[in-house]
């Protein structure tokens, strides 16, 4: 009667100890999508500027977790105006952004700002 | 010896002007503020972005940034600004050659890090000023580099001279050419425009003072800011005040502050500047897209229109020419007889 118990109780802790784990892994339901932002302004062919960036972030349960930062790649190109460019990727990967200065002939100034996490927010 | 006398008078008058001339507004209570006021009806991509380094605030601005948000010593402080901003320049006091300048930097509105929320920082310093040379000090008497709010007038800038000590930065991780240093000084900026501030207007001549761009750059780990420092900034020719600081302008001020960039852009100029194209005045006005005056206690002199109040004057000047007139003409008469 005696073992009987014994190997009761423990086949119940392997079973609780099995449902536990298993539930720690749904816990962690984690995915990796691709995030993604751009800021385009163009007045013609050939006058133009260009702010993006992109980069995997996590994702669990919904919640945004952090950017996987060697995933980031930005973009700062223009044309046509004087242009200055900005990039930036936080080593805790909380944020990134790309900027874009720039001074059209006119002497209008303006900036293009291009950031993530903008969709998993 | 009265050629001695003449020759002591012009060498008196020749040291007197190699002495810095200060702006006659510049004396202890004086202050300036530049603002960055946040239209209404703001885009979502409408914010500024100061990045601050963790070693260069001062202990009280470090606590407050880490109650709200984690700030690690390994990453810069990106502070997004959704609100208002305001630059203010205090003269608190000035002995001899001396002067202390305290610095305020006012933020409404902020994202700490991207994500956490800040009503409102200030983030200020007092700063000194050695009157002789017009360079901002450190506690050991280095030369941190010059003020951005006003040059002299009498005796602007020239190519060369200091801007801000940038290089400073290489002590702290980032990589930085050199100091920004004065490129160019033109007179013909906006030579035809009637400049606009929240203040008051002004009109040309003004000063431009454009320094060269050095690239930035600061990494750790995976993280990284690729950028660059660069200063423009557009004077009044009569007084030597700043009318405008232009973006992604770092003064040495923001330095001072443990700031070692921004992107900041005045929205709401912007939109006033828009106006100005869709009416055609953009040829005879125009605002400035970066700090603007915004309020000051210094009285300019223009602003006394010849208008209303000296009519009655005016009519006492032409009483008296009349009279004049009549003593000539009864001369005249006289001298003939």
């Amino acid at each position: 009667m005696k073992r009987l118990l014994a190997g009761m109780l423990l086949l119940g802790s392997l079973f609780l100890s099995l449902a536990t784990a298993a539930n720690g892994i749904s816990l962690l339901s984690c995915w990796y999508p691709w995030d993604h932002d751009s800021d385009v302004r163009q007045w013609s062919d050939n006058e133009w500027v260009w702010a993006g960036i992109h980069g995997q972030v996590e994702v669990c349960d919904g919640q945004f977790q952090r950017i996987l930062t060697n995933t980031v790649y930005a973009v700062t190109e223009w044309s046509g105006v004087n242009g200055e460019g900005k990039k930036y990727t936080d080593p805790y990967g909380r944020y990134a952004y790309a900027k874009v200065y720039y001074q059209r002939y006119s002497g209008e100034t303006g900036v293009a700002t291009a950031y993530i996490p903008n969709l998993y927010r | 010896m009265k050629k001695l006398f003449i020759f002591i008078f012009f060498f008196l008058l020749l040291f007197s002007s190699s002495v810095l001339a200060l702006p006659s507004w510049f004396e202890e209570g004086t202050y300036i503020k530049y603002a960055l006021p946040m239209p209404e009806d703001k885009g979502s991509r409408d914010f500024q972005i100061f990045t601050l380094h963790p070693a260069l605030i001062s202990p009280g601005i470090y606590q407050k940034l880490s109650q709200v948000s984690e700030v690690p010593e390994d990453a810069l402080i990106g502070l997004f600004v959704y609100g208002d901003v305001f630059l203010t320049f205090r003269i608190v006091n000035v002995t001899g050659s001396v002067a202390l300048i305290n610095v305020t930097l006012e933020l409404y509105n902020i994202k700490v890090n991207f994500w956490d929320s800040l009503d409102a920082l200030n983030i200020s310093t007092l700063l000194t000023l050695n009157l002789t040379d017009l360079t901002y000090r450190d506690k050991n008497g280095n030369v941190i580099g010059t003020p951005s709010f006003f040059i002299d007038p009498q005796n602007p800038p020239k190519k060369g001279d200091l801007i801000v000590k940038t290089s400073l930065l290489k002590n702290y991780g980032v990589h930085i050419g050199g100091d920004l240093i004065v490129k160019n000084v033109s007179y013909t900026v906006h030579m035809n425009q009637t400049l606009l501030t929240y203040a008051r207007n002004f009109t040309p001549p003004y000063i431009t003072v454009v320094s060269n761009k050095e690239p930035l750059i600061w990494a750790v780990g995976n993280g990284s800011l690729s950028s660059s420092s660069s200063f423009e900034a557009i004077y009044d020719f009569n007084s030597g005040l700043m009318i405008g600081l232009m973006p992604p302008s770092q003064p040495s001020e923001f330095l001072a502050l443990g700031i070692i960039e921004s992107s900041f852009l005045d929205y709401t100029a912007t939109k006033n500047l828009h106006k100005l194209y869709k009416s055609g005045e953009d040829s005879v006005k125009w605002w400035l897209q970066g700090f603007n005056l915004y309020e000051t206690n210094i009285e300019f002199w223009e602003l006394k229109k010849v208008e209303a109040p000296e009519s009655s004057m005016k009519y006492f000047f032409i009483v008296g020419l009349f009279l004049l007139l009549i003593i000539l003409v009864k001369k005249l008469r006289g001298e003939k007889k």
